[in-house]
């Protein structure tokens, strides 16, 4: 099932380079989220959707070198960072009933779970180990 | 040999023909779309019945003790002889059909009181789209739904996990939203509230949603590696700091869910036929209880008149 490469739609390239971006340590250039992405696209859809992103006030940018360097809007300041870590809070809260209102990715483990996902991950080592992603950034093989 | 036939019948309905037991075996191996529609089918018709058969039971029970509350020309005898409901089962019947609407009622108010809730705060933090990031070292990741829908995660999942792997995850959370998700898995939630039978079957309709979210995502970034990395990986980045577990309960089924991905044999149409067929008997049987009901009301009226 392997199909449908690229004609997606520009939302979810959006959501893509936001996370890329939320997942940076500091801001990125268009390039640096280009290989964050981690597959093969052009470099001028990068930089338009950044562009846009910028626009519609979700990135800022900040000039570095010759280029931009663009973050989240999100995530500048303490008071704004404590007040969505209080809106996050009361989400999980409320999220004590399986009436399913939230639906999480994954579910917590116990520790025979825990124990089998570890090697079955390792059995099929796929792109990289476990342990070696949590930078964030990959240069992916681009097929 | 009526009334037998029609206690056997219901009693097959109300356990829903003991599918419970095999809903999360069938979730597993059926196809997610259908295993999803089919389950949460098959929990609300078992939830229907046993609603509509207590209430029958106790309705059609009680005609000789309260003529007043039944049509003037049912006639108390003919049922009686007919379909004889001892006055323990009537009660039994009536407790239970008052019962489960009760419970069915809390439910529903406690379920679209928790997604009011959600969906007001999580539509106050600010959104990339539908995307809501959270600065947040734990590793959280979940879909929203109403309004528009919202993608909630937090920066230590998006750390945890490679360009690729936040694709996929993003696609999943995002096939949770398109597809209504939350539809099912909340129908299900009533369903078992009303019938605790179908606690099985609700747990069920909760992996087949997550299969087919995983499925989305496979579809999104083409290879069932990345998404079980991402499944994975985000699983055992929760274990550390999130001992805070909302849930209160252990969901193992992302060892599951990793599995189906990995180890895709060829898929059988024979699950998902069991199921449609699991799906089938209790609607059947709830008919057939409800027309002997009716045929021997019917009958009495004839008598009578
Ligand atoms: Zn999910």
């Amino acid at each position: 099932m392997v199909g449908r490469r690229n004609p997606r739609p520009k939302g979810s390239l959006e959501l893509e380079i936001v996370a890329g971006i939320a997942a940076a340590d500091g801001p990125l250039t268009a390039a640096e989220v280009l290989s964050a992405l981690g597959r093969p696209l052009a470099y001028t859809t990068v930089l338009t959707t950044l562009t846009r992103l910028f626009e519609k006030q979700v990135l800022t940018r900040e000039p570095r070198g010759r280029a931009y360097a663009y973050r989240l809007v999100g995530n500048r300041t303490e008071a704004e960072a404590w007040l969505t870590a209080r809106e996050m809070q009361k989400v999980l809260d409320t999220g004590n009933d399986r009436a399913s209102v939230l639906t999480q990715f994954v579910g917590s483990l116990d520790e025979t779970s825990e124990q089998l996902l570890r090697e079955l991950l390792q059995r099929h080592p796929g792109l990289e180990p476990v342990t070696k992603s949590s930078s964030g950034h990959t240069d992916g093989p681009p097929e | 040999m009526r009334p037998a036939t029609v206690l056997i019948m219901s009693a097959l309905a109300l356990t829903g023909f003991g599918a419970g037991p095999f809903a999360v075996a069938l979730a597993r191996r059926a196809n997610p779309a259908l295993a999803t529609v089919l389950l949460t089918a098959l929990s609300i018709c078992v939830a229907g019945a046993t609603v509509a058969i207590a209430a029958l039971t106790a309705y059609v029970g009680s005609v000789g003790i309260l003529p007043a509350l039944h049509p003037a020309d049912w006639s108390a005898t003919e049922i009686e002889r007919d379909l004889p409901v001892p006055p323990v089962l009537t009660a039994a019947a009536a407790v239970l059909a008052v019962g489960v609407l009760v419970r069915g009622c809390v439910r529903l108010a406690a379920i679209s009181r928790q997604a009011r809730l959600t969906a007001t705060a999580v539509g106050a933090m600010p959104a990339a789209g539908k995307l809501v990031v959270v600065q947040s070292e734990r590793a959280h990741a979940f879909a929203v739904p109403g309004s528009g829908g919202r993608v909630v995660v937090s920066t230590g999942m998006l750390r945890a996990l490679t360009g690729p792997e936040r694709r996929a995850l993003l696609a999943h959370e995002l096939a949770h939203l398109t597809s209504s998700h939350h539809v099912f898995t909340q129908l299900a939630c009533l369903a078992a509230a009303i019938n605790p039978l179908m606690r099985p079957v609700s747990t069920g309709v909760d992996l087949a949603v997550e299969r087919w979210a995983d499925a989305a995502a496979l579809r999104a970034v083409g290879d069932p590696h990345v998404v079980a990395h991402a499944i994975g990986k985000a699983a055992l980045a929760q274990i550390g700091p999130t001992i805070h577990n909302s849930l209160g309960v252990a969901r193992n089924d992302v060892v599951v869910r990793i599995s189906c991905l990995l180890d895709a044999r060829r898929t059988s149409p024979w699950p998902t036929a069991v199921l449609a067929a699991a799906t089938i008997l209790p609607l059947a049987g709830a008919a057939f209880v409800v027309l002997q009901f009716h045929g021997v009301v019917e009958a009495s009226e004839l008598a009578g008149s």
